[in-house]
C-alpha cells in the first residue's frame, strides 16, 4: 500500500517545527524535538526487547505525556500499539492482553499490578533511557503493517481486538486535519478515555498539523473543571462524547459556566446527538463562531468515516420525535458508504437500508478471530476486485444531497454507558434464571444519558424482581444487567407468529419515584438529596446511600456536580464524589468549602452588630409595602397544623421560646429613622401560645383564619405569634403566624427541624450566624462586582416594552390592586404527579419547570398575550452561612417568557427551564434593585401580574415528632400579593396547592373558572406533550365555570373574598 | 424506541446457504450461494449454513494477516538488535 506510516508523518513535522509545542501537560510541555527524541530512545529499548512489525505492545498506562511518548515509540520500533484501560480489573486486563497475543507490556506506576504470565514487561519507572540513541531506529515497516489494536465490546460481553493498519490511520489523521483545518496555532484537548480509538483522533490529526495536544492527567471533569481546563491551556479544539457535551450545553445555558473565547472547534463523537441540545447550543452567545462538527464511525473502520456540520434544517424539524437525532453526515477520509438491502444490493436514495463501509478506513479484522472477521467483513461487489466491506449493523438512509441519516440498529444492539449490548444476549441469560418463564428485553432511550435496558419477565408464582435481579447479576457483566425488571402476568405476543407485541408492553414507571425516604438530617443534606433525586429517578433512600450503587454512572455524577454547584455555589470534583458518593458526604464537602471560602462570598458572624442595624433590602421593601397596605396582613406567613395525640402545650411554648431566643430575626422589629429603615433586635422574651377551646374542627379553622387575618405591627412586634385551638383532649389546630419580614419558606424548614428537636428535648448547637450578619453581607455584596453583573443581566433580560396582561376583570375602580384576596385549593388529585414527572424526565427537566410552563401557557391563553412575566420566589440560600438562618432571604425573580407561533409544550418547557436556570444564577440581586435598574414605565403596572411557587413540606423531612400525628392544614389570611399566585405544595403523597386571587380582579366564579382552565391546559399538555400550546384544549369561560362547579363545587376549604 | 431486527437477526437468514470465498490476500469471507461471487473472490467449494461456513473458516484461516504482509515479514530477517 502506498503512503507513509503515521509516525513518519509525525517525524516529518518534528523536523519541520522542532521547537513548536507538541504536548501540553499539567507538569509542563514537550516540544516536537523533545517528543521525537524521547520516543526514539524508548523505541530503541522496545526494539531491543524484540518489538518489530506486527508485534503487539500492550500499553497499560493512565493518560499522561509519558503515554504519548510511549505510543510514538511503539510505532518507531515497528510495533503495534495496543492500549488497555488501566482501571480494568487485573484479571480482565491480563486476559485481554494474553488473548490478543501481546508480545510485550509497557506500564508505569500504579498500573504495574497487571502482569500476564509469559509476557515480558517494561516498567517505565525503572528504565534508564539516557544512553539510548536520540535518532530513530529503522525497522522494515510498511504502511500495510498494523499500527494499533483496540478492544471493542463484543456482543457476548467479551472484548474483541480490532486491528488497524498504518495506512488507514495515516489516511484518517491527514483527512481529519484537513477537514477541521487544524494548524500550528491549534491546541487540541485529549479528552476521550485512552483505550478507546477516538483518543487517537484527538492526537494524530493535531500532530500532523504541527498543533499541540493538551494532555490532562485525569478524565472525569465536571463542567466547571472542564471549562477551566480549556481556559488555562487556551484549548482551541475540544472533542467530546455526545452525552458529556449535552451536559456542557445544559451548564452553559444555565450560566454555570461560560463558553471560553479560545475555542474554535467543537467536535462531537461517540453516540447519538440530540437536536434539542444542538438548538440550545446555537443560542449560546459565542457558539455561532465555533465550528461544530460531529463524527460517525465504528472502530472497525478506523475511528470515523463521516462528518456532519449542522444547518438550519437540523434545528427546525420539530415534526420528528423529541429524541430527534443529528444526521450522520457525509463520508470523508476516502470512506465509501453503501446503503444495501438484505440481498446486499444498493437501495435508492431516501430508502432505509443497512450501512456497510468500504475503502481505506477498513480495519484488517478481529485479531485471533477469523470467523468473526469473515462474518462482518464481506466481499464488496461495488469495490475493486478482492475488496471487502464491513457490516456496521446500523440502519440508515442517504438523502439525495448525499447526507446520511442514522435509523437505529439492525440487530437490536444498543449502547449502555458506552458498552455495546445485545438485548438478545441478556434475554438468553435471563431465561436461565430460576423461575423465569418468559422474558423480553428492550432498550429504552433515556436522554440525555443514552440507553438503558428494561426486562419484562413472566415469572413463576412467588419469584420476586429482587431474586431475578440477584440471579442475573451473577450471569452478566454490569452494563448488561437490566436497569429495570418488570414482572408481568403474561408477555403480550402476536397470535400470528408468536413475536412479542412491543407496542402492548406497559410503559416503565420511574423505579425510584415512589420513594419518600428521609435522606437528610440537615437542611443542606435535604437539598442535596433533592438534587440526587433529580439526577437519579427518585430520591435516595437514606443519607449514606451510594450514588453509584443506586444507578448513578459517571455522567449522572457529573450532572449532579453541576447541580450542586448551581445551588450551593460549591464546585466539587469528580474524585471528591467518588470518595464520598452519598448525600451525607456531598453535604459535608459543601459545608467544608463554605467554611473555607467564608471570607468572600460568605455570610460571616459578627458579634458587633449590637441591637440595631440597617434593614435588608427585602425588609425595606416590606416596610414600605406595609405602609401602603396600611397594616393588611398581606405579608404574613400563617401555617396551620392539625395535631392529633397528647400535645404538651408547656413544651410547645418552651420550644418556641428557645427558638425565638436562638434566632434574632424572630425578635426583631423595624423602624424608620433619618430616611432609612432599621432592624431593632429586642431581648428574648417567653412566647405564650394563645389557647382557645372550640366546639369542632370547623370552628377551629374559622377562628384560625380570623387570627391569620389579624395585622402585625412591624414597629412594636412581636412578629411571631402562636395560637392553638383545642378541639379535644388529643386534637388541636395549631396556628403559627410569622411576618415575612423575618421569615420565609426555608426558615420554616429550619424552624421545624429545631422545633422537633427542642420539643422532644434534644439539644441543638448554638447558631453561628444571625440575620443581621446576612443584612451586613448584603450591603457589602450590593457594592461589589457580582451585583453589578447581576444588574446588567436583569437590565438586558427585562429590556424593551414589558407586557401588560389583564387577568380577571376589574371589579372596582382604580388601577392599583387592593390587598384583599382569597385562595381556592386545588382538588387533591388535580395534578397527576407521575404524569408531570414523566414529561419532566422526557424533557430532561424538573417538575418545577413543567408546572411553571403550564402556568405560563394558562396566562397566555387567558390573557391573550404573546409575552408573560411571572414572579418566582427563589430561596437565595446558596451563600455559605445562610443554610441554618431563620429570616427573610427569599427573593422573587421575574421570569419573562415570549411565545412564538406554533410553539409546542416541550419547547415551552425547555425555554422555561432555561429561563429558570439563568435566573437562579442571578438570584441574589433583590427585586427592588432589579426594578430600580429598569427605565421608568408609565402607569402603575407592576413588573409581573402573577406568581408561581413550588414548596415542599418540612414535615416530610425531619419535622416529625414521635407520638404526635401532625398534618398541614391550609390557612389563608384573605389577602393577595398579586392578581394571582399559584402555589404548588409537594408532599410525600403527591402535589397539592392553591391559587390565591386578588379580590378586585376575581370573584369565586371567575376564580374557579380560571383554575379549571389552568388544570385543563396542564392535563392536555401532559397527555399530549407534542401539542401546540395554542391548540391545547381550552374551555370557554362558561364551560369552565360549569365544569368547575360540577367537579369541585363547594369542596374547598377556603373562605373570605368577595 | 426499540428497534426491531431486519438483516442480521432476521428469521429468514437461518435458511440462507453461504459459500466460503477467498481473495488474493488469502482473506476469507462468506457469500450467499446463488448470487454472483464478486470480482477478485473465489469460492473454495465449501457451502453450508452461516455457522457451518464460519466454523470452516475458523479451521482454514488461522492468521488474518494478509498474504502480502506475511510474505514481506518472511523476507525480513528478525532483528533482535537495533541497527543504530
Amino acid at each position: 500500500m502506498p503512503g507513509p506510516c503515521v509516525h513518519h508523518l509525525v517525524e516529518a513535522q518534528a523536523s519541520l517545527t522542532p521547537d513548536a509545542v507538541a504536548v501540553v501537560g499539567e507538569g509542563g510541555t514537550l516540544t516536537y524535538r523533545e517528543l521525537d527524541e524521547r520516543a526514539n530512545q524508548l523505541a530503541h529499548l522496545l526494539a531491543a526487547s524484540g518489538i518489530r512489525p506486527e508485534r503487539l505492545v500492550g500499553v497499560v498506562m493512565g493518560p499522561s505525556p509519558h503515554l504519548l511518548v510511549t505510543m510514538l515509540a511503539v510505532w518507531k520500533a515497528g510495533g503495534v500499539y495496543m492500549p488497555v484501560d488501566p482501571s480494568l480489573p487485573r484479571g480482565v486486563a491480563e486476559a485481554m492482553l494474553t488473548d490478543a497475543g501481546a508480545g510485550l507490556l509497557v506500564h508505569h506506576g500504579s498500573a504495574a499490578a497487571v502482569a500476564p504470565s509469559g509476557v515480558p514487561t517494561v516498567d517505565l519507572d525503572h528504565v534508564d533511557l539516557s544512553g539510548r540513541p536520540k535518532t530513530a531506529p529503522a525497522p522494515a515497516i510498511d504502511p500495510s503493517n498494523l499500527a494499533y489494536c483496540v478492544f471493542t465490546s463484543g456482543s457476548t460481553g467479551k472484548p474483541k481486538p480490532v486491528a488497524v493498519a498504518h495506512a488507514s490511520l495515516a489516511n484518517h489523521a491527514v483527512s481529519l486535519r484537513d477537514e477541521l483545518k487544524l494548524g500550528p496555532s491549534d491546541r487540541v484537548l485529549q479528552f476521550t478515555a485512552i483505550a478507546i480509538d477516538a483518543a487517537l483522533e484527538e492526537i494524530l490529526p493535531a500532530w500532523v498539523a504541527g498543533a499541540a495536544v493538551v494532555m490532562p492527567d485525569q478524565r472525569h471533569f465536571t463542567s466547571l473543571e472542564f471549562t477551566d481546563l480549556i481556559d488555562r491551556f487556551a484549548v482551541t479544539t475540544v472533542s467530546l462524547p455526545s452525552a458529556y457535551w449535552h451536559q456542557w450545553v445544559d451548564d452553559l445555558t444555565a450560566g454555570l459556566v461560560r463558553l471560553p473565547d479560545c475555542v474554535r472547534i467543537v467536535f462531537i463523537g461517540g453516540d447519538k446527538i440530540l437536536v434539542d441540545k444542538l438548538a440550545a447550543w446555537s443560542r449560546i452567545p459565542g457558539a455561532e463562531s465555533i465550528d461544530w462538527v460531529s463524527d460517525y464511525g465504528p472502530t472497525e473502520a478506523t475511528i470515523s468515516v463521516a462528518l456532519h456540520r449542522p444547518d438550519h434544517g437540523d434545528l427546525s424539524g420539530r415534526d420528528r420525535s423529541d429524541y430527534a437525532l443529528v444526521p450522520i453526515g457525509r463520508p470523508f477520509a476516502k470512506a465509501v458508504v453503501h446503503i444495501l438491502d438484505s440481498d446486499l444490493r444498493p437501495v435508492p436514495d431516501g430508502t432505509p437500508g443497512d450501512i456497510w463501509l468500504a475503502g481505506p478506513p477498513l480495519a484488517r479484522g478481529y485479531l485471533a478471530d477469523p470467523a468473526a472477521t469473515a462474518d462482518r467483513f464481506l466481499p464488496d461487489p461495488q469495490g475493486p476486485p478482492g475488496a471487502r466491506m464491513y457490516r456496521t449493523g446500523d440502519r440508515g438512509s442517504r438523502q439525495s444531497d448525499g447526507t446520511l441519516h442514522f435509523l437505529g440498529r439492525s440487530d437490536r444492539q444498543v449502547k449502555v454507558r458506552g458498552h455495546r449490548v445485545e438485548p438478545g444476549q441478556v434475554e438468553s441469560a435471563m431465561h436461565r434464571c430460576a423461575g423465569v418463564r418468559d422474558v423480553v428485553v428492550i432498550a429504552m432511550e433515556d436522554p440525555p444519558f443514552g440507553s438503558r435496558l428494561v426486562a419484562y419477565v413472566e415469572a413463576e408464582d412467588g419469584v420476586s424482581e429482587a431474586a431475578i435481579r440477584a440471579d442475573v447479576a451473577g450471569r452478566l457483566p454490569q452494563a448488561m444487567v437490566p436497569h429495570t425488571i418488570m414482572l408481568l402476568d403474561r408477555i403480550p405476543r402476536s397470535p400470528l407468529n408468536g413475536k412479542v407485541a412491543r407496542s402492548l408492553l406497559p410503559p416503565v414507571a420511574p423505579t425510584r419515584a415512589d420513594r419518600t425516604g428521609q435522606a437528610g438530617t440537615t437542611t443542606l443534606e435535604r437539598v442535596v438529596a433533592t438534587l440526587v433525586g433529580d439526577v437519579l429517578d427518585g430520591p435516595p433512600s437514606h443519607r449514606d446511600e451510594d450514588f453509584f450503587a443506586a444507578g448513578g454512572d459517571s455522567l449522572r455524577g457529573l450532572q449532579l456536580l453541576s447541580r450542586v454547584a448551581e445551588v450551593t455555589g460549591v464546585a466539587l470534583s469528580f474524585a471528591q464524589l467518588r470518595a464520598a458518593p452519598h448525600v451525607a458526604g456531598i453535604a459535608a464537602l459543601v459545608k467544608q468549602a463554605h467554611e473555607r471560602g467564608a471570607s468572600d462570598g460568605a455570610v460571616v458572624p459578627s458579634h458587633e452588630h449590637g441591637d440595631r442595624c440597617l434593614a435588608s433590602r427585602g425588609q425595606q421593601a416590606l416596610w414600605f409595602l406595609d405602609r401602603v397596605h396600611r397594616g393588611a396582613p398581606t405579608y404574613a406567613v400563617p401555617v396551620g397544623y392539625r395535631i392529633r395525640g397528647p400535645l404538651d402545650l408547656g413544651r410547645l411554648d418552651a420550644a418556641l421560646t428557645e427558638i425565638v431566643a436562638r434566632h434574632e430575626a424572630l425578635r426583631t422589629v423595624l423602624e424608620e429613622q433619618n430616611g432609612k429603615v432599621w432592624q431593632r433586635i429586642q431581648p428574648a422574651r417567653p412566647v405564650r401560645t394563645a389557647v382557645s377551646v372550640v366546639a369542632d374542627a370547623d370552628e377551629a379553622a374559622l377562628r384560625a383564619e380570623e387570627e391569620a387575618g389579624r395585622p402585625f405591627d412591624l414597629t412594636t412586634g412581636p412578629l411571631l405569634r402562636s395560637a392553638c385551638y383545642r378541639i379535644g383532649a388529643e386534637e388541636h389546630l395549631w396556628l403559627l403566624n410569622v411576618h415575612h419580614a423575618v421569615f420565609d419558606a426555608w426558615s420554616l424548614a429550619v424552624f421545624w427541624r429545631e422545633f422537633a428537636a427542642l420539643y422532644t428535648g434534644r439539644p441543638l448547637p448554638e447558631p453561628t450566624t444571625q440575620y443581621a450578619d446576612y443584612s451586613a453581607w448584603q450591603e457589602r455584596w450590593l457594592r461589589g462586582a457580582e451585583a453589578d453583573g447581576q444588574r446588567a443581566y436583569w437590565r438586558a433580560r427585562l429590556a424593551g416594552d414589558l407586557p401588560t396582561i389583564e387577568l380577571g376583570s376589574p371589579r372596582r375602580s382604580g388601577g392599583r390592586l387592593g390587598t384583599e384576596g382569597f385562595a381556592v385549593q386545588l382538588p387533591p388529585d388535580a395534578v397527576d404527579p407521575t404524569a408531570v414527572e414523566r414529561v419532566a424526565r422526557a424533557c430532561g427537566t424538573t417538575t418545577f419547570a413543567v408546572l411553571l410552563a403550564a402556568f405560563f401557557a394558562a396566562l397566555r391563553r387567558t390573557g391573550g398575550v404573546d409575552e408573560v412575566v411571572v414572579g418566582v420566589p427563589v430561596a437565595c440560600r446558596n451563600r455559605p452561612g445562610t443554610e441554618d438562618l431563620i429570616g427573610y432571604l427569599v427573593n422573587t425573580v421575574p421570569l419573562r417568557m415570549r411565545f412564538t407561533e406554533g410553539m409546542r409544550f416541550p419547547e415551552l418547557i425547555a425555554r422555561t427551564n432555561e429561563a429558570l436556570a439563568e435566573a437562579l444564577t442571578h438570584q441574589e440581586l433583590p427585586l427592588a434593585d432589579v426594578v430600580e435598574g429598569l427605565p421608568r414605565r408609565g402607569g402603575q403596572h407592576p413588573l409581573f401580574h402573577a406568581m408561581f411557587a413550588l414548596q415542599s413540606t418540612p414535615l416530610d423531612s425531619g419535622g416529625a415528632i414521635e407520638g404526635l400525628d401532625i398534618t398541614e392544614q391550609f390557612i389563608h389570611q384573605r389577602t393577595a400579593k398579586t392578581a394571582l399566585t399559584w402555589t404548588v405544595r409537594q408532599h410525600a403523597a403527591g402535589l397539592a396547592g392553591e391559587v390565591e386571587y386578588a379580590a378586585d380582579r376575581f370573584d369565586r366564579t371567575s376564580a374557579r373558572s380560571w383554575q379549571h382552565t389552568l388544570l385543563t391546559l396542564l392535563t392536555g399538555g401532559l397527555a399530549d406533550p407534542d401539542a401546540l400550546i395554542d391548540e391545547l384544549p381550552f374551555p370557554t369561560g362558561e364551560q369552565a365555570a360549569e365544569l368547575a362547579a360540577a367537579v369541585d363545587g363547594g369542596s374547598d376549604s377556603t373562605s373570605g373574598g368577595s | 424506541m426499540p428497534v426491531d431486527g431486519s438483516f442480521g437477526e432476521d428469521d429468514s437468514e437461518a435458511d440462507v446457504v453461504y459459500d466460503v470465498v477467498v481473495n488474493h490476500e488469502e482473506q476469507y469471507s462468506i457469500w450467499p450461494v446463488g448470487r454472483p461471487v464478486p470480482a477478485g473472490w473465489t469460492a473454495v467449494g465449501f457451502q453450508g449454513s452461516k455457522s457451518q461456513v464460519l466454523d470452516h473458516i475458523e479451521t482454514v484461516w488461522t492468521d488474518i494477516t494478509p498474504l502480502s504482509v506475511r510474505q514481506a515479514l518472511a523476507r525480513t530477517p528478525s532483528r533482535r538488535r537495533p541497527s543504530a
